[in-house]
């Protein structure tokens, strides 16, 4: 498919006609930071190399989410939602969507999450390039393109004062449309550099995990903004008769993440959690799906009040994995 | 006004001699992390990684937290006025012994947030620590010089009085809407060390957490009567909040009350007893149907 | 409209408040018993736990209470001083009075937090009480607050 060319009035006036038919997300302003948001009104969208504060996994995966309702016998499941366009997602925030794709329809496509599924069908990408890297950013070495991403239904590129739009799938094809131009050359792939290569027992009692984790204070916000982390918990609530489930986030950060039934905690001490939040992403994963759960987007770094940071924990022990083989 | 330069290297300069003479087993910190962009905590452990230790104008974390979790070791803390009177309201609640701290003094004249002075700051009362073993003056020295502190905060109390109830419930829900049950504040603030929180129990399913206004009220009230008379206002909570709730202006609130109304101060004497632990039997009837009227309110 | 606003009173058929009171085991709840022995009339609008001793109430039963939409709490005791356990409702004093001002803060009207002494030869004073609770918070109307799911109603 050819790319289109068309300028930022352009852009506002085809997302004031999508609203009518798409509930719109994109980068706006909340109080002092941007965040994906629901456009009210087109002018507010924010378009430039800015990362949002949270990531867009809201849009598949809520914070809260009623799965089912049990009432005088019935029971009802979730219900049709209204097509969600996510416009201005980063490269990312897009790559955190291949490894949700994987996560929710696990081993081929055999356990289907109907719940993600329904809103992940009826979800429309469009990503925006980014044209630098930030405080903090490190997908260079985690493989993901700066200025493009290959998994959305579109890809818009800011090149001088105007947009070049590249629809990618049959769903993106009519969102923009322009002059016809050249698609956007893209940049050489980056190497995934930053990956671990090792057995789990090479790394689970043998790095210096109570000094990696020595700072956290356990609030978990590392996994609130991170595009990848998805582990849930289900509860059933009772009001009035009526018993609803609801599917919430959980963090593996939180001391009681591992509570069993009978009272046994396996993970009491923050460096074990840390150590699960590390090796969940760059190597249980990428056990079973070839790839790593980590796309570099650095939020967690940025946020963590404590000052952990996972691109230098990997990078350690990379280092003493290769010390150690020598 | 301070030389964070100086205060820096005095600081380095402690913790060498207090980690090489044995003193301590660790000095609590914070160094430089370009990343978050301002400096996090620090466990300096040896002589040789004092030197990462840093003093700025942004290093505005309450490190009194990280304090029980070194139990036991001999400790140093690097510590603000706002953090050591965190310190003594946990040796009052018998969470630490005083015997094993050494606390740095660093004179402070409130730190910045983002390019502004973080909104705690405003209603500290002091630049200098009320209890330090080793102190750290703004030029560096060990002479206090004492600085004037803005003290510019809002008189909750003046505010409640003239707010309507529908006023004052407008704000707090503004607030807890923004909540996201993450917990993070409770994770952060100095008085918060119960092992386990009441709103983690599964004994009992007094709340069920799904981000549902109920539970999002009862958590936030519940956390405040917890820190009545206990807040040293910190503003620890504010600052790590990924939401920007802030109901910091309840807990000043209430500290406001218990001063005027049992003429106790939290983070002042290590060896006071906490206001709720103690009464007195001619203690005010506020509150009471047909007792004292609650002023104002 | 919820189950909650419905509650009516079955011969004024007007809406009645549904008020949550704690009662002390040895002295309110006694009174209780008197008022009622005394076939003493007062509003049928409070639900009785009984505790005991106002010591016994955990700020949080109040605070679950209003949250899940109750439109006003009452916490009854014994009279200073003449506590079972001694000091019980000398703690709860001072808890109860911070309790209230932090309601108050946080936009609940004074009046839907009531603390009161009743002992157990006070029947009558029971009765009074119940009534001036109700009387207060039905002037209020119906709590704005909490409720499940956030359905203020």
């Amino acid at each position: 498919m050819s790319a289109y060319k068309l300028d930022i009035a352009r852009v506002k006036a085809a997302l004031e006609k999508l609203m009518e038919k798409y509930t719109v997300i994109a980068p706006v302003m909340n109080g002092d930071r941007l965040d994906y948001a629901e456009v009210t009104e087109v002018n507010d969208v924010i378009l430039d190399n800015q990362l949002p504060y949270k990531s867009p996994k809201e849009m598949v995966f809520p914070r809260v989410e009623k799965v089912m309702r049990f009432l005088e016998g019935k029971v009802e499941e979730a219900q049709d939602i209204k097509p969600v366009l996510l416009v201005g997602a980063k490269p990312c925030d897009v790559a955190a969507m291949r490894i949700f794709d994987d996560i929710f329809t696990g081993d081929k496509g055999k356990f289907q999450d109907p719940f993600y599924l329904n809103r992940r069908n009826s979800l429309t990408i469009i990503g925006l390039g980014c044209t630098d890297y930030k405080n903090g950013c490190f997908c260079n070495i985690r493989g993901t393109d700066l200025s493009f991403a290959p998994d959305c239904d579109g890809f818009l590129n800011m090149v001088g004062d105007s947009f070049i739009y590249q629809p990618l799938t049959d769903k993106g094809k009519d969102i923009f449309t322009g002059e016809e131009t050249e698609p956007v050359k893209r940049a050489d792939k980056h190497e995934e550099e930053l990956v671990l290569n090792a057995k789990e027992s090479e790394v689970f009692t043998t790095m210096p995990w109570e000094a990696y984790a020595e700072g956290c204070i356990g609030c978990g916000t590392c996994t609130y903004l991170c595009p990848t982390c998805h582990c849930f918990n289900l509860r059933d609530a009772e009001d009035k008769g009526v018993v609803t489930r609801t599917r919430v986030w959980d963090s593996c950060m939180y001391p009681k993440f591992t509570l069993h039934a009978g009272g046994h905690n396996p993970r009491t001490k923050k460096s074990e959690r840390f150590r699960q939040r590390v090796l969940h992403k760059y190597l249980y994963i990428p056990e079973n799906y070839d790839h790593t759960a980590c796309t570099g987007c650095g939020r967690c770094i940025r946020a963590c009040p404590g000052g952990l940071n996972i691109m230098n924990t990997v990078t350690d022990i990379k280092k003493r994995l290769e010390e150690a083989k020598k | 006004m301070i030389d964070y330069e100086k205060q820096s290297l005095k600081l380095i300069e402690t913790a060498e001699k207090l980690l090489s003479d044995n003193t301590v087993d660790v000095v609590l910190g914070v160094k430089d992390n370009p990343e978050v962009g301002w400096p996090t905590p620090y466990f300096a452990r040896k002589p040789e990684d004092a030197k990462k230790l840093v003093w700025t104008e942004d290093c505005h974390v309450n490190l009194a937290n990280y304090l029980t979790e070194v139990k036991g070791k001999k400790a140093a803390i690097a510590a603000k006025a706002c953090d050591v009177r965190s310190i003594i309201n946990l040796i009052a609640e018998n969470q630490l012994s005083r015997g094993d701290i050494t606390i740095i003094g660093m004179e402070c004249a409130g730190k910045m947030q983002n390019e502004k002075l973080a909104s705690a700051c405003d209603a500290c009362p002091a630049s200098v620590p009320n209890l330090y073993d080793i102190a750290i003056a703004a030029d560096g020295s060990e002479t206090y010089k004492n600085l004037e502190m803005p003290n510019s905060s809002e008189n909750v109390t003046e505010w409640a009085i003239h707010t309507t109830v529908e006023e004052r419930l407008d704000r707090f829900m503004k607030e807890i809407d923004k909540c996201i049950l993450c917990f993070a504040c409770r994770q952060a603030c100095q008085g918060c060390y119960c092992v386990t929180c009441f709103i983690d129990r599964k004994a009992t399913p007094w709340e069920q957490v799904d981000a549902d206004t109920a539970t999002k009220m009862a958590f936030h009230l519940t956390r405040a009567m917890h820190l009545a008379g206990r807040c040293t206002d910190c503003g620890a909570c504010e600052k790590v909040c990924p939401s920007g709730v802030n109901l910091k202006y309840l807990f000043k609130g209430l500290s406001e009350f218990v001063e005027e109304t049992y003429d106790f101060k939290a983070g002042m004497d290590p060896e006071a007893t906490p206001v709720l632990d103690r009464y007195s039997s001619d203690d005010k009837q506020v509150a009471f149907l047909g007792g004292d009227s609650i002023v104002g309110i | 409209m919820s189950e909650r606003a419905q509650v009516t009173d079955a011969v004024t058929k007007e809406w009645t408040p549904k008020i949550v009171a704690f009662l002390c085991n040895w002295c309110s709840y006694a009174g209780a018993d008197l008022a009622g022995t005394s076939r003493i009339q007062y509003p049928p609008s409070i639900r009785v736990i009984r505790v005991p001793c106002s010591g016994r109430v955990n700020p949080q039963y109040i605070i679950k209470a209003l949250s899940d939409g109750a439109d006003g709490v009452m916490v009854s005791g014994c009279h200073p001083g003449d506590c079972h356990y001694l000091e019980g409702n000398y703690y709860a004093r001072r808890r109860f009075s911070i309790l209230k001002r932090l309601l108050s803060l946080a936009g609940f009207h004074p009046d839907r937090v009531q603390f009161t002494w009743v002992s157990a030869s006070e029947g009558a004073r029971f009765a009074e009480v119940v009534t001036t609770v109700t009387d207060k918070i039905k002037a209020l109307g119906p709590s704005k607050h909490g409720g499940r799911d956030g359905q203020a109603q």
